[in-house]
Parts: structure tokens; C-alpha cells; sequence
């Protein structure tokens, strides 16, 4: 299956778009040769936006994050990052990924990880230098600089993941899960980083299961279910539509019936 | 390239914290001194022999271990996915892992003959320099061989332990025996003729790169136009397995 | 359960294939050898194996790192014996022209076997190989005589020619070969006659002892010993027990025409000092 690179003709608002996405996996279940993990998911985030994606557990999330970051390719549909094809490397130039749970090289140091990231996206040296330091000042890893990653706490390692996210001063920024494990205060701190993200003019977007954490930062959501997309639009809009607060719309779009107590 | 480079200096440090190379250097710097010590005074081939053997066999272990377990080490403690969140393509990571760990075992193979050199010549009362940078750079390209063929083989299995065990099994075969098969091939009757010859011009012929007998018999130095081609030679198969673990690796899932 | 049952299973087959095996391998180990050290403890048998590539080491450095594999030495004709009357390393046969690429391809790394192999740089090299393949197994005649050849012959050591042969004669009291050769030493390099005289005597003794039965007996061993012998009792005006061994030399003799010759020359000798 050819893709473009680009996405013909038009350039949009939308720096995350996906057209129809269809994911399938082969499964070794009785009966079943594949499994549908997203039906013809089109979706679009706008520049500036941050933007919530919601789901229960199997909902397809993940496997849409896969697609974007590149680590799955779709069985049809596309995928767009800046009008660039997920498949091309280049398209992941001017974003930062920070994943739910840390999977950084032990052996290295928060520096030395920070310095490999960002010669991978090509920064000139003495930027490098200069993102370095300001990066573990905002994430407060200084006393740390030189230590291997293997001697941090799970904290130190979540704001070591938050400072590579941040390496290319992306414009986009994709978040798996980024509150999942922290106490009130490291939330705190991710609520305040999104923000000044979104101050800055960057488009967030991230996955989580947090509704109230969704509910004060994000600008839209989308709530997934089964690999569908079930419901899109800004979070103050689907409240006045549904006359419910986000997490009564999400129990009712995934189908939860409350027993009688 | 620069990215490639990238990758290939984590995969350096990564060589240079941990233990295994200096276990071994140790190893062979020890039982080399012990045998030199105890042994004949006078009768040098020995010792150098012994030395260049160990050499090989530690070059060996570096070099298939530290590549038998770069990809499954990333996809296990999961920081290929950060890894390729970033604009980086995969052939450009399998690309920087080989360079990574055929560089680090060029270093540790470089230590390792300047200690060899300093035995012999201590022994000898003189240093072969040309002979010495004809083998160094020949067991080098060797490695970047056997390098090439373990990241293609942690592609197909999934395990580095029977991985490293199929390659050591090959290198040796390929170092030892596979100049002989068409020997063996020709007292064969058919099925087996075919498939021996087959093999025989197929597999890499490592034992061109293996010129141990060279540094201890002080033969006269190869025409460097031969070594030149050898190198092509290496390259070529290199080039082939690498080739190959790319478009395997395009196509794997990465959990 | 299914797995257990597989256990015992193969534990069964395992208990009835160790209680075929043990005898007949009690039967194969049974030998002489004193092997208390360490490498012969942890090799075994196996030690055999290395003992017989260590000798070929040996004589791979003898000819100056040129030596051909079992796989090329299979293909060609048999190497033929050394120098006559000696255990010299084998002269190599000449290599067949490279018949494959790869082959005309690797012969530019490898020089064309050297013409003047076997200098005392050569022969130095060629000892501690031997050591080692003497001491994995000391019950390898043949290695014990090509050693005593390198060092008494072409390094000139004969008190450690002497040395390793009695080791040699320790661990194979019956072998006439290496009596043979430390009769040598006591003749050729010790001058010491009746030692000689004893030691060959025994060699032939032991000779009669082990080959007389054989269909094929040794009988290139039996002419050394007896030439020799008979040199050294003409050497000693002794001609008449010259006659003998010259004449049981001349029975084994490839030329025997020229040892007759020889024993007729005696025989003339004798009689004019009978007279």
C-alpha cells in the first residue's frame, strides 16, 4: 500500500489528523484470525488545543498512539503529524512523547539521555549545551545530572521522561497516561507544565483515565470505546449537550449500568 | 549519519560499563602472563599463539554478546519506544547498533593486540608492525561480520542465548572448516554434494580474515591489494546480513 | 502427571544405558598409565585427542606454520617417511594447485611452504608442543621419538634428549624404540660402550619379546638395533658378536647385499687375527 508523504492537496488547521485508521492484529484466539483494535477512527487535533483522548482499557488508545509514534502501521486509513505521513521518521521532528511508564537507558545519565535524544533531532551542539541545563532546572534534576538513571526514584525518572519529551521544544506533545503513578504534588507539577505548555502555544495531547484532570485542562476531548470513536467536541460543549459532568458522559458512552447499592 | 553515530555511542558506553571486557582482557592478560612465566624461554611461537587464541575467542565473546543482545535488551526493558518516537527510522537504529558494537569491539581488539604486541616483542626483540596492523585490521573486519550476522539472527529468535550459541557455532564452523567443504563435498554422494557446495561458496569464509599463523611465524606481509580486497569481501557480507536484519526488523513488532 | 511419567521414563532408559556402557568402558580404560596430574585427570581419554593435535602443532611450527589440515592431508597421497634411519617430522607431499576462487583467493594469504624448514628456531618452537603432548599421553611412542630427533639432532640437547626418553622408557618400559634411541645417546653422545651395549640388547630382547608373533613385525626397528649393535662390537674388535648382529641385521635388511659385503670383510678379519 503506497502512501503519500504529504497529505494531498490541502493544508489544514489540524496537526494531528487521521483519516479512517484501521488497526488490526492477527490473534491466536479459537474462531477469530484478527482483532480489531480501531474502526475507521478519523479524528483531528488543531494547533494550540490541548486535547484529551479517553477510553476504558482495550479501547484503542494505545494502539492510536502506536500509529502516531510510528511503532504499528495501520491496516488502511492514514495518519498525519504536521501533514506528514506517520511513516516517514521526519514526521516526528517537532514532537515529544513522554510514555506512561519509564523506558530510559539505566547505564546513562539524565544528561548523557538528554544529549543522546538530542542529537537524534539534530540539534547543533552548543544548543544542546544550553537545553540541557535549562531542561533539568524545570524538571529539577540538576543534583542528579550526573548520576546513572538506575540510582532514580520513580519520580526522578517520570521528570527525567518529561525533560526528553521536551528536548526539540516540540510543538506537539504526546502524553501516555502522564499523571498515572504520581502523588497530588507531581500531579500538580504535570497540570502546571501542561498549561504553560499550552500558554506557549503548544498542542497537547494526551491519553488518561484522570476525568477530572481531563476536565480542567483539556480544551476537547474524544472518548474511544471497543476501537470506535464514540463521542468528539470541546468538554464544555458535551457537558451542556449531555446535562452531565464528563465522567457520567463516560460511563454512559462505555455502556456502565450502576448496580443498586 | 549523524544519528547512526548517535546510537552507536550509546551502544559504546554501554560496552565500557559494563564488565565483560575487562573480565576478559584481565583473563587473557593473566593466563598469557602465567604461560610466559612458567613456559619455554626460549620458544615464543607458543606464547603468541596461546595469546592470539585467547584474543580471538574473547573478540568473539564481546562481539556476538554485546550485538546478540542489543535489540532484545531494548524491546525487553522497552526503550526502543522512546527511542523511536523520535525521527529516527528503524534501519537507521539497526544501523547505529552495528556500528556501535563493531566499533567497541575494534577498541577492545586494538587493547588487546598492543598488549599482545608487548608480550612478543618483550620476547622477541622486535615488533612486526606491518604484520601486526594486517591482522588487527583483518580479525576487525571479521568481527564486523560476525557483528552483522548476530543483530540478524537477535531479529529472527527471539532469545539472545541461542542466538549467540547459532553464531558461535557458524563462526567457528566458518573459521575452522568451511575452507575444507568442497574437500568433504567431493567424497559425498548426492544430496549431500550439492548442499556441502552450496554451503561451502555461500557461507562467509572467515578464515581469510583469521591471520593468526602470519603474526607468529613472521611470514613475509600479504600484498595490501589482496588485504584491500578481503575488506571488500567482509563488507559485502556485512552489507548482505544487515541488509537483510533491516527489512526484517521494518516489518517486526516491537512488543 | 504426563510429565512425570516422561521423568521416570527417561530416567529408566538413562539407569539401563549406563549399566551396558560402564563395563565395556571399564574394559577400554583399563590401561598403565600413571596420568595422576591435573590435565590428564580433568581430559581423560580425551586427552588423546589434544596429545595427537599438539604433536601435529609441533610439526605444523617445525615446517614453519605451513602444514596442511586432515582434510587436505585425506586428499592427498601419503606423506612420505623422513630422512632414513630417524623419526624426522615427514617431508610434506606438494600442495595441489588451488581447484575453487576462494582457494586461489586465500592462497595470497598464506606464503608457499618455506624450503629451508627445520632450523634450530623452528625446532625451538616445536618443544613445548611436544611437552605438551607427551604429557596428555605418555604412551605415544612415536611422539617421544620425533621429539628426542628435535632436540638431540637439531638443537644438540642431548642430556634433555636423555631426560625425556627415560621419562618415556618410565611410562613404556617395553618399548625397544626408545631404548634404541637412549642407546644412541650413551654411544653416539656419552661414549659410554657397555651402557650402549646393555641398552640395545635389551631393545633387541624386547624386540623378540613383541614382534616375533606379529604377522608384520617391525622389522626396520630390528635392523637399527642390530646394525647398531654391530657397529659397536666392531668398534671394539669384538667380530665375532659383530658377525652376529651384522647378520641378524642383514636378514631384516632392504640391502643386504651390501651388509653381507660387509660381514665377509669381518669374517676375513677375524681370521687373519685368529691367525
Amino acid at each position: 500500500m503506497s502512501s503519500t508523504s504529504v497529505a494531498p492537496g490541502k493544508t489544514t488547521n489540524a496537526i494531528l489528523r487521521t483519516e479512517n485508521l484501521r488497526v488490526e492484529y492477527r490473534t491466536r484466539e479459537l474462531g477469530r484470525s484478527t482483532k480489531v483494535a480501531l474502526q475507521g477512527l478519523t479524528l483531528s487535533v488543531n494547533a494550540g488545543e490541548v486535547f484529551g483522548f479517553l477510553g476504558p482499557n482495550g479501547a484503542g488508545k494505545t494502539t492510536t498512539m502506536n500509529v502516531l509514534l510510528g511503532y504499528v502501521n495501520a491496516t488502511s486509513g492514514a495518519a498525519y503529524l504536521f501533514d506528514v505521513n506517520v511513516r516517514e521518521p521526519i514526521a516526528r521532528q517537532r514532537i515529544g512523547y513522554l510514555p506512561e511508564l519509564t523506558y530510559y537507558y539505566k547505564f546513562l545519565t539524565a544528561e548523557e539521555l538528554l544529549r543522546f535524544y538530542g542529537r537524534l533531532f539534530e540539534i547543533p551542539r552548543g544548543e544542546i549545551d544550553s537545553r540541557v541545563d535549562r531542561l533539568l532546572k524545570l524538571v529539577e534534576l540538576e543534583h542528579a545530572r550526573k548520576r546513572p538513571i538506575r540510582t532514580y526514584s520513580k519520580g526522578m525518572q517520570q521528570r527525567a521522561g518529561l525533560a526528553q519529551a521536551l528536548i526539540n521544544d516540540p510543538d506537539l506533545l504526546l502524553l501516555d497516561e502522564p499523571t498515572s503513578g504520581l502523588d497530588p504534588l507531581g500531579r500538580m507539577k504535570v497540570r502546571e507544565i501542561i498549561q504553560r505548555l499550552k500558554n506557549d502555544g503548544k498542542t497537547v495531547f494526551f491519553s488518561s483515565h484522570e476525568l477530572g484532570e481531563v476536565e480542567t485542562v483539556c480544551d476537547r476531548v474524544a472518548i474511544m470505546n471497543s476501537g470506535e470513536l464514540k463521542v468528539t467536541g470541546r468538554v464544555t460543549d458535551l457537558v451542556a449537550e449531555h446535562q452531565c459532568n464528563l465522567e457520567q458522559l463516560f460511563l454512559k458512552i462505555v455502556g456502565y449500568q450502576p448496580q443498586p447499592v | 549519519m549523524s544519528k547512526i553515530f548517535a546510537v552507536a555511542g550509546v551502544v559504546f558506553m554501554e560496552l565500557y560499563r559494563r564488565k565483560d571486557f575487562y573480565v576478559l582482557f584481565i583473563l587473557t592478560a593473566l593466563i598469557t602472563v602465567v604461560l610466559g612465566a612458567v613456559g619455554d624461554q626460549q620458544a615464543v611461537g607458543y606464547l603468541k599463539e596461546i595469546c592470539l587464541l585467547l584474543i580471538w575467542v574473547s573478540s568473539l565473546v564481546i562481539a556476538i554478546t554485546t550485538a546478540a543482545r542489543q535489540i532484545p535488551a531494548e524491546r525487553e526493558s522497552r526503550t526502543i519506544f522512546p527511542l523511536l518516537a523520535k525521527p529516527v527510522s528503524r534501519a537507521q537504529v539497526l544501523l547505529g547498533k552495528f556500528a556501535g558494537c563493531w566499533l567497541a569491539s575494534g577498541v577492545a581488539l586494538l587493547v588487546f593486540y598492543i598488549f599482545f604486541g608487548l608480550v612478543a616483542a618483550s620476547r622477541e626483540h622486535e615488533l612486526h608492525l606491518e604484520l601486526y596492523a594486517q591482522a588487527v585490521w583483518l580479525h576487525w573486519q571479521a568481527l564486523g561480520i560476525v557483528t552483522a550476522l548476530t543483530l540478524l539472527g537477535s531479529l529472527v529468535l527471539s532469545a539472545p542465548a541461542p542466538n549467540i550459541t547459532i553464531v558461535f557455532i557458524i563462526s567457528v564452523g566458518c573459521l575452522y572448516v568451511s575452507r575444507y567443504l568442497h574437500l568433504v563435498a567431493a567424497r559425498m554422494t548426492e544430496p549431500g554434494q550439492t548442499i556441502t557446495g552450496v554451503i561451502y561458496y555461500t557461507v562467509p569464509q572467515l578464515w581469510f580474515f583469521d591471520q593468526r599463523a602470519l603474526v607468529i611465524h613472521n611470514w613475509p606481509a600479504i600484498a595490501w591489494i589482496w588485504v584491500g580486497l578481503a575488506t571488500v569481501y567482509g563488507a559485502l557480507y556485512s552489507g548482505f546480513f544487515l541488509f537483510a536484519a533491516c527489512l526484517i526488523f521494518r516489518r517486526k513488532a516491537l512488543n | 502427571m504426563r510429565d512425570r511419567l516422561l521423568l521416570l521414563l527417561l530416567l529408566a532408559a538413562c539407569f539401563t544405558l549406563a549399566t551396558e556402557i560402564e563395563p565395556r568402558l571399564s574394559a577400554y580404560a583399563r590401561d598403565t598409565r600413571s596420568g595422576g596430574d591435573f590435565l590428564t585427570a580433568f581430559l581423560g581419554e580425551s586427552g588423546r585427542l589434544f596429545a595427537n593435535h599438539f604433536a601435529a602443532k609441533a610439526d605444523a611450527y617445525y615446517h614453519r606454520g605451513n602444514y596442511p589440515s586432515i582434510f587436505e592431508l585425506g586428499a592427498r597421497p601419503t606423506p612420505h617417511p623422513g630422512e632414513e634411519g630417524t623419526n624426522a617430522p615427514a617431508e610434506l607431499p606438494a600442495t595441489n594447485a588451488p581447484s575453487t576462487w576462494i582457494e586461489r583467493f586465500g592462497s595470497h594469504f598464506t606464503p608457499p611452504p618455506p624450503k629451508d624448514f627445520g632450523t634450530t628456531n623452528d625446532s625451538e618452537e616445536t618443544l613445548p608442543w611436544y611437552r605438551l603432548s607427551l604429557e596428555l599421553d605418555p604412551h605415544n611412542i612415536q611422539n617421544y621419538c620425533t621429539a628426542v630427533f628435535v632436540l638431540r639432532n637439531k638443537l644438540g640437547k642431548s642430556a634433555e634428549a636423555e631426560r625425556v626418553l627415560r621419562d618415556g622408557i618410565r611410562e613404556n618400559p617395553n618399548s625397544y624404540e626408545l631404548l634404541y634411541y637412549l642407546g644412541l645417546i650413551y654411544y653416539e653422545d656419552r661414549h659410554d660402550i657397555a651402557r650402549a651395549r646393555n641398552v640395545w640388547e635389551l631393545a633387541a630382547y624386547r624386540w623378540r619379546e613383541q614382534e616375533v608373533k606379529k604377522p608384520h613385525p617391525d622389522v626396520e626397528s630390528l635392523w637399527q638395533i642390530a646394525d647398531q649393535l654391530g657397529n659397536l662390537e666392531e668398534s671394539q674388535h669384538n667380530y665375532a658378536d659383530a658377525i652376529t648382529w651384522f647378520q641378524i641385521a642383514r636378514n631384516v635388511s632392504r640391502t643386504p647385499q651390501a651388509l653381507e659385503q660387509h660381514i665377509d670383510a669381518l669374517k676375513a678379519e677375524l681370521n687373519a687375527k685368529g691367525k
